[in-house]
């Protein structure tokens, strides 16, 4: 059974955007909302690093644990998911995210918000799978048409990689044994747990060489 | 009316509105008595209340399908998938690495 996970390749990640476009184009996400962004850290000094984030769908899901309506809920796959028509939008899954993932479409006057929105996985929601309902409410489901996230399969430098952790972690271990640096996963050891879960976490692409 | 009087109709006026909070029932009886619709009982794992989310390999036709597997084969969608997580690899496209 695969268990879906994202990897950002920081020593790839150009700061193009083209995730971010990707995603709302796919997915028709409206102004205000980002369900992907990438966040530069050391911006314009030597050393500086992009990283891709969206919903890392964490195997021990900080949001689902805080739901007050209980509306997350997880596949078999491991994307987590949620019910738009159980959601309130109290915004306690912002809080708990460590990613920022949430986000909450401004829905009318004095700030108030709507209900929550994330990454899918490009997996909707529990609306039958391609109708125009979980379309409107999710975006497209991809992964029922047998494609990957379509930000991780947009990417020009293969920096963001979508799929089966295990066979993610592999493609990494190759990258870093290949290159011979650049080891450090950014985010799985928050996301999957020290070791990363089953698939070996921080150390997914293998120690770095010489050390 | 006496100034004495209206003093003393103002104090009683103002005690019996005091009192008036004694008498009130209290609106949560105990936290077992209170409903949120979906909360979940103490104890319970999160992510029970949805379920009824389509399978991603199952359900109806999908104009926009890509990979050879029928709706329902399982196996078929786990593999149209991995070859497209392969294609993620170029060592494997294009070749080279170690």
């Amino acid at each position: 059974m695969a268990r879906m996970k994202f990897i950002c390749d920081t020593e790839r990640c150009i700061e193009c955007n083209s995730c971010v476009t990707a995603c709302k184009q796919e997915h028709e996400v409206p102004w205000g909302v980002n369900r992907r962004r990438v966040v530069t850290i050391n911006d314009g000094v030597p050393g500086e690093r992009s990283i891709s984030v969206a919903c890392m769908h964490c195997s021990d899901a900080p949001c689902m644990a805080v739901c007050p309506v209980d509306c997350f809920y997880r596949t078999d796959e491991g994307v987590v998911l949620h019910d738009k028509d159980l959601c309130i939008g109290c915004g306690y899954c912002f809080y708990a995210c460590p990613f920022g993932a949430p986000q909450f479409p401004q829905a009318g006057a004095f700030g108030m918000r709507g209900k929550m929105d994330k990454c899918t996985f490009c997996a909707g929601g529990p609306e039958a799978n391609g109708t125009e309902e979980e379309f409107r409410k999710y975006g497209r489901n991809r992964l029922a048409e047998g494609k990957l996230p379509v930000c991780a399969e947009m990417c020009s430098t293969k920096a963001l990689l979508g799929g089966d952790g295990e066979m993610l972690a592999n493609i990494y271990r190759q990258r870093v044994f290949t290159r011979g640096t650049g080891a450090e996963v950014w985010g799985w050891g928050t996301a999957y747990g020290p070791g990363g879960g089953q698939q070996g976490g921080q150390g997914a692409g293998g120690r770095r060489q010489g050390s | 009316m006496k100034p004495l009087h209206a003093v003393s109709a103002l104090v009683a006026f103002g005690l019996a509105a005091m009192l008036a909070g004694c008498g009130e029932k209290p609106q949560l009886s105990s936290s077992a008595a209170v409903e949120v619709p979906g909360a979940r009982a103490p104890g319970e794992a999160a992510g029970n209340r949805v379920t009824r989310d389509t399978k991603a390999w199952d359900g109806d036709a999908l104009p926009h399908q890509a990979g050879n597997f029928e709706r329902g084969d399982h196996v078929g969608w786990e593999k149209a998938l991995d070859t497209r997580v392969q294609g993620q690899n170029e060592y494997v496209r294009i070749g080279g690495g170690k």
